[in-house]
């Protein structure tokens, strides 16, 4: 019995650990031109998520960028899906999110778990080196999320930055072909180096892929089957002096359907 | 500036129209356009079903009709138009519950056959033309002063008048399964009234897609929601409980739902028994079929109008033969119209809002430029 009560705080301890993940989930990735998307948002762990309905006070920005025009994902608070669009379907579009901060405190061990599964290290010895290992994390956190949905033809607004503060940006439109993953990771416009950044696989937990970005940002993730991919960051740096929080972390995510492999030609 | 100003309209309209709202929401399409002031334009349903070798389309106006002729059709066109290419799928049960299948380009919804009827005021046929069909020689129709085969208490024991028209189904093109109508009512080419599947444009959320064509509703729905939840989000976002009340409000009456990004059209396919909202039977309790998926106006008249048990069945049986609605009822005159009018109230109200500005304004003039005054013949201090 005691066991079992141990176990159970082990397992508490260790979920509470877990910082969650947030993302976007479109009702579907492939969208006919003209058709409606439901913009359905998500946190969770393991790219299995519970649905978050919209709010408006926590929204800085939701929109989508199709046929290279912005236009707000609308939407009715307190309601999931949070958002609605009409897809264009003349070339891939990205829906991007941004919340407005939110705060939170956790206690020192958990906070240092959550570092360290995150890759936070710089932070960890950050804290270390100001004597604050004991000290609670508080710490505001953002929201950044996109999501990409094919059109007819490739697009090279994929390509370019959409303005979050913390932001996964491919080199190439990753929903035309299967093959590896290039991008950069831009942290308030320009290249982070050293950042963790881990793809999972929807459906398959198990598949789980890392990479630390290039001095330059960029990043190569070997995506090995087709199938709905979060890739995701969190970056987290110290908090203005007159802010209320020590730190201030930013959580990005990227889903993107990966298609199948173009089956090879017979000679 | 011009944006505020915008919103703040918005505002003031879709507060008054909380309270104006129940004047004209109560009908199958039966009270839309909410403005009826021309009675010959309202469309009250449209029936579409398989019956052997033909399709039945029922399309009628009219609602509450209970005077003698003549009548005032002759500057009316009615037209029933049937997209037969835009794709369609029927994958959702959700779609297929609430709208009888899944449209899966909507901008791209356009009429491939269209029938068009003129009546004469005798409700006699005036002119059937017929595009984009085979056979038309083989097109039976029937115009007359029928039952109002709506179930529904308010429209038991009145008329409508009625196109009931017979297509053979070699009419249509070879294969095929799905059909996409909806029918409109036009005066000097204004398009007045519209109609897809029952129980959609009569509620008050969806007036603003009456006279818009079907392949641009979603647009205007769209729009239509992002101005709405703006509106009902900043209510729902401010901390005072008569905001809350407000947002509460407007929910259920006039926000776009989720649900509601959907064109306008009724769907029938062959690949399902008939029924609605797969078409329409005449038999088809559709206020408690669209009530159990998530619109339940009329579901609750029917119960504040009707008796118990609620009416299910027709007021008035139908017949298992040519032209199927069920006979008329006898003619009565109409229930005058009301002659009070709201308007010496409303100016009632401004004047004396405008008098009671008048004399706080005055007031302060005069109290400033006595205590002007005052100020001025004080003497100055030794």
């Amino acid at each position: 019995m005691r066991s079992l009560a141990f176990a159970a705080a082990v397992l508490l301890a260790t979920a509470r650990a877990q910082a969650h993940d947030f993302w976007i989930e479109p009702s579907t990735f492939h969208p006919a031109p003209g058709a409606m998307v439901s913009v359905g948002l998500r946190v969770g762990q393991n790219f299995i998520g519970d649905p978050v309905p919209r709010l408006s006070a926590f929204i800085a920005t939701f929109s989508v960028r199709q046929n290279g025009k912005d236009r707000d994902v609308v939407g009715s608070d307190h309601i999931d899906p949070a958002g609605f669009l009409p897809a264009g379907g003349n070339a891939t579009a990205t829906i991007s999110y941004a919340s407005t901060g939110a705060y939170i405190e956790l206690p020192p061990g958990e906070f240092e778990d959550y570092l360290q599964v995150y890759g936070l290290d710089d932070v960890i010895a950050s804290r270390a080196a100001r004597g604050e290992r004991n000290k609670l994390g508080r710490e505001r956190f953002y929201r950044y999320a996109k999501a990409l949905i094919t059109g007819r033809d490739p697009s090279a607004d994929v390509t370019k930055p959409v303005g979050l503060a913390y932001e996964i940006v491919p080199n190439d439109d990753p929903t035309r072909r299967f093959a590896p993953f290039h991008g950069h990771v831009l942290y308030q416009g320009k290249p982070l180096s050293n950042a963790l950044v881990v793809a999972l696989l929807h459906g398959r937990p198990s598949v789980n892929l890392e990479t630390y970005s290039d001095p330059q940002g960029a990043i190569t993730l070997p995506l090995r089957c087709p199938g709905i991919w979060l890739i995701k960051s969190v970056h987290m740096v110290r908090a203005s002096f007159f802010a209320s929080e020590d730190w201030d972390s930013f959580w990005t995510s990227l889903t993107v359907e990966i298609p199948e492999p173009e089956p090879e030609l017979k000679p | 500036m011009k944006r505020r100003a915008r919103w703040a309209i918005s505002v003031f309209t879709m507060l008054g129209s909380l309270f104006l709202a129940p004047i004209g929401e109560f009908a199958s399409d039966h009270a839309d356009p909410t403005d009826l002031t021309d009675p010959n334009a309202n469309i009250t349903d449209l029936f579409f079903f398989p019956k052997g070798d033909q399709y039945i389309l029922i399309f009628n106006v009219r609602r509450a009709l209970t005077a003698s002729q003549p009548y005032d059709l002759a500057p009316y066109e009615y037209r029933v138009s049937f997209d037969l290419t835009t794709p369609t799928t029927f994958d959702s049960a959700e779609d297929r519950a609430r709208y009888g299948g899944t449209i899966t380009t909507p901008n791209r919804l356009h009429p491939d056959a269209t029938i068009t009827v003129r009546l004469n005021n005798d409700t006699t046929l005036k002119s059937i033309t017929v595009t984009g069909l085979k056979n038309t020689e083989k097109i039976r129709t029937y115009t007359g002063v029928r039952d109002d085969p709506f179930i529904f208490p308010r429209f038991f024991k009145v008329n409508v008048i009625a196109m009931v028209m017979s297509l053979p189904k070699d009419a249509f093109p070879v294969g095929q399964h799905d059909f996409m109508l909806w029918g409109t009512a036009s005066k000097d080419g204004a398009e007045l009234d519209h109609v897809g599947r029952s129980i959609r444009t009569q509620l008050p959320r969806f007036g603003i897609i009456n006279t818009t064509p079907p392949g641009d509703q979603l647009q205007v729905l769209v729009e239509n929601k992002e101005s709405r939840d703006k509106i009902y989000n900043f209510f729902k976002g401010n901390r005072e409980w008569y905001s809350k009340v407000v947002a509460d409000l407007i929910q259920p009456t006039f926000q776009i739902r989720k649900y509601d990004l959907v064109p306008d059209v009724m769907i029938y396919t062959d690949r399902f028994p008939a029924g609605y909202p797969n078409g329409r039977l005449l038999t088809d309790d559709v206020v408690a079929q669209t009530c159990a998926f998530g619109d339940c106006l009329l579901q609750e008249i029917s119960y504040i109008e009707g008796g118990w048990p609620r009416a299910t069945t027709n007021d008035r049986p139908f017949l298992d033969d040519w032209p199927y609605l069920a006979e008329p009822w006898p003619e009565r005159p109409e229930p005058a119209a009301p002659t009070r009018s709201v308007l010496p109230y409303i100016i009632g109200i401004v004047l004396a809002f405008a008098l009671v500005s008048w004399g706080v304004i005055e007031l302060l003039r005069r109290l400033t430029i006595w205590l002007w005054l005052k100020a001025r013949a004080k003497p100055h201090a030794a």
